[in-house]
């Protein structure tokens, strides 16, 4: 399925369920109990981050002109259509970070330990083995979830009616 | 005539095929097939000098021995990656690599791997010797050419004196300071460090300005780093000046908008 | 008043850019312009050559640290040469570098103080009769040991003019007879090969040519100087014509009588003629000379009777140009057929067959195609190649123009060794001849065929003998060779189908094609067809270029046309092949001169040096000699080579200074087989074969250094001692004078002693000593 992850920042806790979630897949042995002793650690891909009143996960938004991949000069950095994750072939990258200073998001970075570019797949492998990114199966309170586009785009169109039909009925009241 | 079709051949005693153009040590790499190679980078072009992906290949009566990164396969090669010929040629190779570089960690493990003792029978060359690190494998040279077009980095002089250098040896105003000559360094041989300022290219005799963050103040890449992402991006964004922590601050903040 | 040096910086790349363009493939000429004009390659001179042909300077960096015709640094005044080659070095270059380096006091590559001289060693200066050879500026001289004052002093005095020298001569009356002249047939040619050059025969040509002035008759006489006539030992030499008396040994001050006996008298000057060694016959022809009679001098004769620089030369006495017209009415295909039935073999050393070479180009995809011819030649102790393009440039030109057109190729290169200027000056005025004739250029003798060709000079390096690395070159980049799975034929000099050929083997094309490939055939053995030309050099009594047909033997060339080995020493063993070949011992010297045969005795044709050596001659050091050129020229690219070569030098000095082992042999072996596998290149393949054959054929050598510690050769120092035998001493305390190391003492007229514990091993005691008072153990 060709998804984005969503963001429900309201109900994020901060509870970090995803960030270990993430690291977790992204381990070795793919079991927490043993992840947390692996050398070099494992990486994550998503960073839980305070705000002023709020807690909110952030990750990289595969933006459809990314500018991480237009940047990378040996095509490292590489997706199947817009609308898939952008990807990483390690064996390509040389390390210029590029990507790191071109992403505005600030999501994209270098792990000195692992020597290599770091950045949310979207858990391309768990999506096609027909499963969700780690992050989102593992989030409690569904502030994380992966949804199709279109999927994403009806819901706000319904929860826009929505209010304009309760901003109708309040004055019909 | 430009091959279309793929080749077959024998790799290791099992059939294998080839695209066209593809070399031996694509397909090995591509079936599981371990060949140390470690002049060899994907992004950059096949260099053949460390010679350890030596392979033998058979065709008829004809026996010669290549390197994989460059060989690409006919019909009916009959390649064999380990051989004893073949090994006995890497441990040699080895050694002498560990003559050079007696304290590099790779070498030694591949040494050990190969079965070659750690104290070579060997001296080689007089520029060489404890604390040399550099193989002269060229990654460095050709990444910044080939991969960031900056050519700062080449090779100086000829035989046993050759070396990687910059002009003189001295400050060059190519180098970006992007690290990326490290980052594909098999040996630790070249380093980079954010001292007072300034990042410092030690063996390449370079230091140049960094940036300071305009959110936190803290320098998070060089001045010419800067440069060369607002060249290669043809849109520019207001973020390019902001180290990645701030830019995810931003991020984050623009997400908590969201709940209003 | 001081000129912004930045201007003068300008001004000659401005030069070297009018002269060689701002491409890429510009670099190295512009470079040598600049290197030329400045006197070095300073700093900012990179940097603006880097602006200014848009190359990276970390390429220009590279270019200008690889090759040795680039200094970064000022040098001196003088540029003083030393020659390391291997002729040179068997006959003493060693000791002479020490003399120099103790003369100058600075150490080689360095200048001295006053900015006076610059020492520099060479690895080969291609005038390999005259060794050991030391070259001062221009000058050539053969050095002797232990008088290396007398070289610096004949440099000064070299400044007199010919006038200067000619007028402490009386001049005699002379008679002309008109008649002699009325035939048209009377011709003095002088030779001009590097050897002869070396020899003064510049000032002896001006002398010819005024007096022949003076006598009135230099209208009637053809006067030609000529290329280089081989017999170099024996230099300078002058042939007179009708008589056809052979004039050796000639000075300045025989130049009169020459005139006037021989030119104007049609009589021999006795003296000058050539003398049977170790009688007092004399012999008046050339031919009748027993080191030409057992020649062939198929290619090589025509040198003695043209002028390089007149192409009507060329045109009149060597059947100039015909074989081009007779090719030209041929159809390509059957031009590489008689190429290819011929059995002509390379002559650079690969000895790859040339109808074939020529077959896989032709039938090559893409364009344009080119036609290189390798000048490269870097072998220490050969110059053939800088003798046939000196002395018959248009042999060769000929016989690209044919390659090109059987094979297609519209563009063509001559790639001409640094090292010989006077080759590129010749070859250059034979192909703007070549083009007025309408040879060269388009549409060549109403063919339809347009055929052209640029001369490129090297830069100084070995490596660039080597396609590959030639190629780079040519591109404007540093010699690196490339792996050659995909040949150069198929993708050589920017990707296009390249055939490259050594300059001897475009020599011999034009002759194929006039006599035929069943003539070509007939001369030779079944695997080697033809002549070859070999510069017989080292411990060899008739130094100089020899040419026989294949299938002669060693013993034949070395003792028959070589006249064998001079005061009174025996033979010990002949290196063909240069640092790719091996050494070769007595009991081989009936192996017939056969590529296959050389090949299977573990060493090889290569470019046709042949170097003899005498008992004097330690085969431990001689590999350990081919090392040390080797790790000097070899590119540094790959391991195995890089390496593999360091630590068998390594391994040789260990030897020669004693610290010998016996694990060392098999060591020896193993990496010998490692470098030959593993190298990318043939310099790397073949580093191996000089420490191999002797391994093979002088064991006992070896042996004596490492468990015995001695030299039998008496050459490596840490194995030899200097003695003085108080018996023959006289006190005479000559020794002592020369001693730089000042460790010879003792009374007036009583025998001396050396400490022991000084002496340095310089062997200039021995070199003194009238008394054969000092002998060395």
């Amino acid at each position: 399925m060709k998804g984005i992850i969503v963001v429900k920042v309201d109900r994020c806790l901060g509870c970090k369920s995803c960030e270990i979630a993430c690291a977790v897949e992204r381990s070795r042995s793919k079991v927490l109990s043993e992840a947390i002793h692996e050398h070099p650690a494992p990486p994550k891909g998503i960073w839980v981050e305070k705000g002023n009143t709020f807690v909110t996960p952030l990750q990289c938004r595969q933006c459809e002109d990314a500018p991480c991949l237009t940047v990378c000069p040996t095509h490292a950095l590489h997706r199947d259509d817009r609308q898939s994750p952008v990807l990483i072939d390690g064996g390509l990258c040389v390390g210029c970070q590029l990507c790191v200073l071109a992403c505005p998001f600030g999501v994209i970075r270098m792990d000195d330990d692992l020597h290599a570019i770091i950045k949310c797949d979207q858990c391309s492998q768990r999506v096609s083995d027909g499963e969700t990114p780690a992050c989102v199966a593992s989030c409690l309170t569904g502030a994380l979830e992966f949804k199709r586009i279109e999927d994403v785009l009806q819901e706000k169109k319904e929860a826009y009616l929505l209010t304009i039909e309760r901003s109708a009925e309040t004055r019909e009241l | 005539m430009k091959e279309t079709k793929n080749i077959i051949f024998t790799l290791d005693g099992r059939e294998a095929e080839a695209r066209p153009d593809e070399t031996v040590l694509s397909v090995a790499k591509r079936l599981g097939v371990d060949i140390p190679a470690l002049c060899h980078h994907q992004a950059v072009t096949s260099y053949g000098a460390c010679r350890l992906c030596v392979v033998e290949v058979k065709k008829g009566k004809r026996t010669r021995i290549v390197t994989a990164c460059i060989y690409i396969p006919a019909d009916g090669d009959v390649v064999e990656t380990g051989n004893e010929r073949v090994n006995k040629l890497r441990r040699i190779i080895l050694e002498l690599l560990l003559a050079r570089c007696p304290e590099v960690d790779l070498i030694r493990s591949l040494a050990g791997q190969y079965g070659v003792d750690a104290s070579s029978r060997f001296r080689v060359s007089g520029s060489a010797g404890a604390g040399e690190r550099c193989i002269i494998c060229g990654l460095c040279v050709r990444v910044c050419a080939e991969v960031m077009g900056q050519h700062a980095i080449g090779y100086a002089n000829r035989g046993g004196k050759r070396m990687i250098a910059t002009p003189f040896e001295t400050q060059t105003e190519d180098c970006i300071g992007c690290g990326a000559c490290v980052f594909v360094c098999p040996t630790n041989a070249l380093h980079l460090e954010d001292i007072g300022g300034k990042r410092v290219m030690k063996e390449l005799y370079t230091s140049m300005p960094m940036m300071k963050c305009t959110g936190c103040g803290r320098e998070f890449a060089t001045e010419k780093q800067i440069e060369k992402v607002r060249h290669c991006l043809p849109a520019a964004h207001d973020k390019i000046a902001m180290c990645p922590s701030c830019r995810r601050a931003a991020f984050r903040d623009a997400a908590g908008q969201a709940l209003i | 008043m001081i000129e912004d040096p930045g201007l003068q910086i300008d001004a000659v790349i401005d030069s070297a850019v009018a002269l060689h363009g701002s491409r890429p493939d510009s670099l190295i000429a512009v470079m040598q312009v600049v290197n030329g004009g400045l006197g070095y390659l300073p700093r900012e001179a990179l940097y603006r050559i880097s602006e200014r042909l848009k190359i990276p300077s970390s390429e220009v960096y590279h270019v200008a640290t690889f090759y040795n015709a680039f200094s970064l640094t000022p040098k001196g005044r003088h540029s003083v040469k030393v020659c390391l080659g291997t002729a040179c070095h068997v006959r003493g270059a060693p000791r002479i570098l020490d003399e120099i380096r103790r003369c100058l006091e600075i150490e080689s590559g360095e200048t001295t103080p006053d900015m006076e001289y610059t020492l520099e060693t060479v690895n080969c200066i291609g005038a390999c009769a005259l060794g050991p050879v030391v070259v001062i500026d221009q000058h050539y001289y053969r050095a002797e040991p232990g008088k290396v004052d007398k070289l610096f002093k004949a440099f000064a005095d070299s400044g007199l003019t010919v006038e200067e020298v000619r007028a402490k001569q009386e001049i005699p009356a002379e008679e002309v007879v008109q008649s002699r002249f009325d035939s048209g047939k009377v011709s003095v040619t002088v030779c001009g090969g590097t050897g002869c050059q070396a020899y003064g025969c510049e000032a002896i040509a001006i002398g010819i040519e005024e007096e022949l002035v003076r006598a009135g008759v230099r209208e009637k006489v053809r006067f030609v100087q000529t290329g280089c006539r081989g017999f170099c030992e024996k230099g300078p030499i002058i042939v007179v014509q009708p008589e056809n008396l052979f004039y050796q040994q000639v000075t300045l001050a025989d130049v009169d009588e020459i005139v006037l006996k021989s030119v104007l008298g049609g009589q021999a000057v006795e003296r000058l003629l050539y003398r049977l060694p170790g009688t007092e016959t004399t012999v008046l022809h050339e031919e009748d000379i027993p080191f030409y009679a057992h020649q062939d001098r198929i290619i090589f004769g025509d040198n003695g009777r043209i002028s390089p620089q007149i192409i009507e030369d060329y045109l009149v006495h060597c059947n100039g140009y015909e074989a081009l017209r007779k090719a030209l009415q041929m159809n390509p295909d059957s031009i590489i057929d008689e190429i290819t039935r011929s059995g002509l073999r390379g002559r650079g050393g690969g000895g790859f067959p040339t109808g074939l070479k020529w077959a896989t180009c032709r039938k090559a995809h893409g364009e344009p195609k080119y036609v290189i011819c390798n000048a490269d030649e870097g072998d220490p102790g050969a110059y053939m190649d800088r003798s046939l393009l000196e002395g018959n440039p248009h042999r060769v030109l000929e016989g690209m123009i044919i390659g090109a057109y059987a094979i297609g190729a519209n563009e063509g290169y001559v790639y001409v060794r640094n090292e010989y200027p006077l080759a590129v000056k010749h070859i250059g005025i034979a192909i703007n001849q070549a083009r007025e004739k309408g040879f060269l250029g388009r549409n060549i003798l109403n063919s339809g065929f347009d055929f052209d060709v640029k001369i490129a000079r090297g830069g100084g390096a070995f490596v660039c003998g080597e396609s590959t690395a030639l190629m780079a070159s040519l591109e404007g980049r540093a010699g690196e060779p490339r792996a050659k799975y995909i040949h150069t034929v198929d993708s050589g000099l920017w990707g296009k189908p390249s055939n490259l050929n050594n300059v001897e083997t475009w020599a011999n094309v034009p002759f194929i094609i006039t006599n035929g490939a069943d003539w070509y055939a007939s001369i030779g053995t079944e695997g080697s067809k033809g002549t070859k030309i070999f510069s017989l050099v080292g411990k060899v009594l008739n130094t100089g270029l020899v040419e026989v047909p294949m299938g002669v033997t060693l013993r034949k060339l070395i003792f028959d046309v070589g006249g064998g080995i001079p005061d009174g020493k025996r033979f010990k063993a002949v290196q063909t092949g240069g640092p790719s070949g091996g050494c070769l011992p007595e009991s081989l010297l009936d192996l017939k001169i056969d590529f296959d045969e050389l090949y299977n005795a573990g060493s090889m044709m290569g470019s046709g040096g042949l170097i003899v050596m005498d008992e004097t001659s330690c085969m431990v050091d001689v590999a350990r000699y081919f090392l040390n050129f080797l790790s000097d020229e070899s590119c540094g690219k790959c391991v195995p080579c890089r390496e593999g070569i360091a630590a068998m030098f390594n391994i040789l000095t260990d030897i020669c200074e004693g610290r010998g082992t016996k694990e060392h042999m098999p060591l020896l072996q193993e990496l010998a087989e490692a470098t030959a596998q593993g190298s990318l290149c043939a310099l790397g393949g073949s580093a191996a074969n000089p420490v191999l054959s002797t391994l093979r054929y002088f064991p006992e050598e070896y042996r004596a250094h490492i468990e015995e510690h001695k030299c039998p050769a008496k050459v490596c120092k840490a194995l030899i001692t200097f003695n003085i035998l108080a018996d023959n001493c006289t006190g005479c305390a000559a020794c002592v004078r020369k001693c730089p190391q000042k460790v010879i003492s003792g009374k007036k007229k009583e025998a001396h002693v050396i400490d022991q514990s000084g002496c340095i091993k310089c062997g200039v005691c021995f070199d003194t000593c009238r008394f054969q008072a000092i002998e060395v153990e």
